[in-house]
């Protein structure tokens, strides 16, 4: 029986010095049992008797006597506050340093979640894909898009059984109206429309609030909004079967409303129209053309499809179906699937929905690594200062040791002290947080919403720095503290030791390092947002307002109108010129046509950007003419010729710019002259590159009138210009913005990057140069005898600040001299991503280098020279 | 000090402790339970109240002889100390007190 293998489990799990008796209890008890029941039934007995010791208060008795750990622990915090009191100013350096890196973090990563966040609110986003179109010509890739053609994704779903379903948006704009018996109409003019049919609402999780979801897309000029826009045109009327009119002159119906497009979606719209009028209007163009790339197509996939497997199908049909048709143009199409949730942080095609809102996951990425490292910077503040001060606290170690406490404890009490320093320090980052939130949301340019404060993941990364920070900053002063040997303490032969030294001097260095890295980091940011703003762009987009062209007329008064229009500002002091043109920098050209020359050049036909523009516009604009002419009214052919810019007679292998004047090219389905070639003018920011362009002559009926100004009171001339335009063209909004604004709006995301890099860079040194503080505050104190004699020998004051600074600027120096290779490569690579970028200036380090060594100087100075004002007579008097 | 309350199962065991003088061990009281209660008890559950009570100064505990009846093992014999014997007649006079309140009852 003994050797049954219950009692050697109890053997195994029961403390020594309980074993006996219950082994004892437990045998009285199955001999009693076997009496009884017999044999086999007493043994089950036993086998369950056994298992319930195994329980914690067996287990665990007298492992951890709970007085003495009760008392231990009072004792603990007991000491660590008395510590904190003692030490207020050091604790104040930890605690100020350790909550503002910590708030900083939890800031940043919030900022980085919801940049992560795009598109995931779709309950199956992991399964939507969108249709990106690569276009090759003659071998070369032409274009990479977000656009693809609408034949493809309507393929993909009629031959693969993966696909499940499928949607094709195309955006349009206009001026709607709506128009109340009796009353002004409204107008808007409106740019964020798309006509999309009712599969959109299967894939995607956007809401219906009113009307049905499966056939408020159905028919023809059926029309849905948005809550807002909704609101906008009817106010608190019922929205559905009301009537509007689109751009004077096609009326819809609307037969339904939608819940606000969430800010975190990559899509973003106010309206949809019914797919089946865009298919009526082209002629089912809009569901069968493999050539027409202006869709945004979207397929979702069954679960669990392995996407690289389709996509290989995929190649295969496309080739296998498409093939005889490339081969007539010389040309290839691809069409991949890219996974919905990645545009927002990896994709930057063109034509993407809101361009200016795409981020580059690499700088996100980035700011991360940045609220790492402020947090690392503040947890070696503390370490460094507790190990610092183990001098201090070396004869408590002593005494603790002498009277009989263990290693283990010591440890216990100073990661006690490490906790409750933290846990001061997580409640006031709390706090901050929670002070600074909306402050912060405004400055990423994002609405993040509140309750991000209040989910699972925020609190468990709260928890999960704080345990973090205790630990790691806790663990290695704890093991410090605990090693010193008492006789040799409390004889007072304690050394500062050169290795901790070392470290600390090392964990200096790093801060210093990172310190450096993020100021120059931030100092080229800003010059190359500096450098994409003032950078030529070729094109003159200052003292401009534009003035979108009037969407609701006549055709038969159109034209007339518009003349008569244009002489009626051209009369307005103040007014320089104006040029009209169907699209203006900072608008992408959705306009594209295949091209290639009459003789010569390459094989097939080339994808090209189009534009259209008046005869003012090349020299109000002042875009250079490199070869040829602009368009003139001397020659009135000039309707059926057209200008190239550089890259797009390039394309054409033309190898020099004259060479193309007077040659002929297929445009569409149009032979034309070239006139003229432009130089290379940017059309959109200096994020993209410039582009292939032909222009058309366009005299009239353009969108956009650019207005040149030549006074600063603009206000008036817009005054004086409303009044001939509600004459000629009544019922058009009168929509106006200045170019060079609207132009760097494509900047704003960079700016407020730019910003959040710099508070978070100054944040960083900020917490730093603390640590500095507070380590040249505590080693000036550990000499002030020597000061105070080497005074009384006569030394001056500024010898004794060198003499005391000289310490720390070595790591100081040190650091700086590492970081500098580490930041050139660093933001070499960031710059790479801009195709026109600034080169690295080496002053940039030098001034990032002489920031820090000032920052560094004054921090420790502010100790220093304290120490070497104070009187010799009082510091030695107490000797 | 905050007063040292006994549940039921503690002041049954203690009771019995007091009861068996020179007897009392783990396997005992749960015999005697089970005969004199007629309740199922837990060997295990016996042996942890009595550490309890040991801690809260209620008992003290020393080791008994030997037997050749329990493969030679000894027991632990628990006698109960001057507090736990104070408790006991506070918990019995109180409640005897609270008894009186009760009006008489009468059975059948």
């Amino acid at each position: 029986m003994e050797r049954s293998w219950i009692i050697r489990f109890l053997r195994w799990f029961c403390p020594t010095h309980l074993l006996e008796e219950i082994e004892g209890d437990l045998l009285q008890r199955f001999e009693r049992d076997a009496n009884k029941y017999g044999d086999k039934k007493a043994r089950t007995k036993l086998i369950k008797n056994t298992l319930r010791f195994f329980r914690p208060e067996i287990i665990l008795r007298n492992k951890f006597s709970k007085p003495i750990l009760h008392y231990m622990f009072r004792n603990n915090i007991k000491i660590a506050f008395r510590n904190f009191a003692r030490q207020k100013s050091y604790t104040l350096l930890n605690i100020i340093g350790l909550s503002l890196g910590m708030a900083a973090s939890l800031l940043i990563l919030q900022y980085v979640k919801y940049e992560r966040s795009f598109d995931t609110f779709h309950s199956r986003a992991n399964d939507i894909y969108r249709i990106q179109y690569n276009g090759w010509q003659n071998g070369k890739l032409n274009y990479e898009s977000a656009v693809a053609v609408p034949a493809a994704s309507a393929a993909l779903k009629n031959n693969f059984p993966e696909v499940e379903e499928y949607s094709r948006m195309l955006p349009l704009s206009g001026v709607i109206q709506y128009e109340k018996p009796g009353e002004e109409p409204i107008t808007f003019r409106e740019e964020k429309a798309m006509y999309a049919d009712t599969s959109l609402f299967k894939i995607f999780n956007f809401k219906i609030v009113q009307g049905d979801q499966a056939t408020c897309l159905k028919g023809l000029n059926k029309i849905i909004l948005s809550e807002s826009t909704a609101r906008k045109y009817f106010g608190n009327e019922n929205p559905v079967d009301k009537l509007l009119l689109h751009n004077g002159n096609r009326t819809v119906e609307v037969t339904g409303v939608f819940e606000d497009v969430p800010e975190n979606s990559h899509l973003k719209f106010d309206f949809l129209v019914s797919y089946e009028t865009l298919n009526k209007q082209t002629e089912d163009q809009s569901a069968n053309s493999w050539g027409w790339y202006d869709f945004y197509s979207f397929v979702l996939l069954k679960p669990g499809t392995d996407v690289e497997a389709l996509q290989a199908k995929w190649d295969a049909f496309v080739l296998k179906t498409r093939k005889e048709e490339w081969d007539k143009f010389n040309r290839k199409q691809d069409f991949l699937l890219k996974p919905l949730t990645s545009i927002h942080l990896e994709s930057k095609l063109l034509y993407e929905t809101s361009p200016e809102e795409l981020r580059d996951g690499k700088s996100v990425y980035a700011l991360s690594v940045i609220a790492l490292f402020i947090l690392v910077i503040a947890w070696v503040n503390y370490v460094n200062l507790a190990t610092a001060r183990s001098f201090n606290r070396a004869n408590e170690v002593g005494v603790r040791k002498v009277v009989g406490a263990f290693r283990g404890q010591l440890i216990i009490q100073f990661i006690t002290e490490s906790i409750l320093l933290n846990i001061i320090a997580a409640v006031l980052a709390l706090g901050i947080v929670f002070a600074l939130w909306s402050s912060f949301s405004s400055l990423t340019g994002w609405n993040i919403p509140v309750d991000y404060l209040l989910q699972k993941d925020f609190w468990l990364l709260v928890v999960g720095l704080f345990l973090l920070g205790a630990l790691l900053s806790g663990f290695y002063p704890a093991i410090v503290l605990s090693s010193f040997r008492p006789i040799a303490v409390l004889k007072g032969k304690m050394m500062r030791s050169s290795g901790g030294n070392f470290l600390r001097k090392s964990l200096v260095v790093f801060q210093f390092v990172a310190s450096v890295v993020l100021i120059s980091g931030s100092l080229i940011v800003y010059q190359q947002l500096n450098y994409m703003k003032t950078k030529d762009l070729g094109v003159n987009i200052d003292q401009t307002l534009v003035l979108k062209g009037p969407e609701i007329a006549a055709d038969s008064v159109y034209e007339k109108n518009l003349e008569a229009l244009r002489t009626e500002i051209l009369r307005i002091p103040g007014v320089k010129g104006v040029a009209g043109s169907q699209n203006i920098p900072g608008v992408e050209n959705y306009w594209t046509m295949g091209i290639k020359r009459l003789n010569g050049g390459p094989n097939g036909w080339n994808t090209v950007t189009h534009t259209g523009f008046d005869y003012e516009f090349v020299s109000q604009y002042k875009i250079n003419v490199i070869a040829g002419r602009s368009f003139d009214r001397k020659f009135p052919s000039d309707a059926k010729k057209v200008m190239l810019n550089r890259a797009a007679a390039k394309e054409l292998e033309f190898d020099d710019p004259a060479k193309a004047i007077g040659e002929k090219i297929i445009s569409g389905r149009d032979t034309m002259e070239v006139v003229g070639v432009l130089e290379d003018f940017h059309q959109m920011s200096l994020k993209t590159a410039i582009i292939p362009l032909v222009c058309r002559l366009s005299p009239s009926a353009s969108s956009f009138y650019s207005i040149k100004l030549e006074t600063d009171n603009y206000k008036s001339v817009m005054e004086k210009i409303a009044e001939p335009w509600n004459t000629f063209f009544p019922g058009n909004p009168f929509d106006y913005f200045f170019l060079d604004q609207h132009f760097n709006k494509q900047y704003s995301r960079d700016d407020r990057f730019g910003e959040v890099f710099t508070i978070f860079t100054g944040l960083a040194i900020f917490i730093a140069s603390l640590g500095l503080v507070g380590l040249a505050s505590f080693m000036t104190v550990q000499r002030t005898r020597e000061i105070g004699i080497r005074k009384v020998l006569g030394s001056t004051e500024t010898g004794i600040v060198v003499l005391l600074s000289k310490g720390f600027m070595q790591p100081v120096l040190v650091g700086i001299a590492i970081a500098c290779p580490i930041g050139w490569w660093l933001m070499g690579q960031w710059l790479q991503s801009f195709p026109y970028h600034t080169q690295i200036d080496f002053w940039v380090f030098v001034a990032a280098g002489f920031l820090v060594v000032l920052i560094a100087f004054l921090s420790v100075s502010s100790q220093t020279l304290k120490a070497a004002m104070t009187k010799p007579a009082e510091t030695l008097k107490h000797e | 000090m905050a007063k040292e309350f006994l549940g039921e199962f503690e002041e049954l065991v203690l009771t019995l402790v007091a009861a068996l003088k020179d007897d009392a061990y783990g396997a005992a009281i749960a015999e005697e339970i089970e005969t004199r209660m007629k309740r199922d008890v837990n060997l295990s559950a016996v042996h942890v109240t009595l550490y309890r009570l040991e801690d809260k100064g209620f008992l003290k505990s020393g080791m008994g002889g030997g037997t050749n009846e329990r493969g030679g093992r000894r027991k632990r014999i628990y006698t109960i100390t001057n507090a736990g014997v104070a408790t006991l007649k506070a918990m019995k006079e109180a409640r005897v007190d609270l008894w009186k309140l009760v009006p008489q009852l009468k059975i059948g």
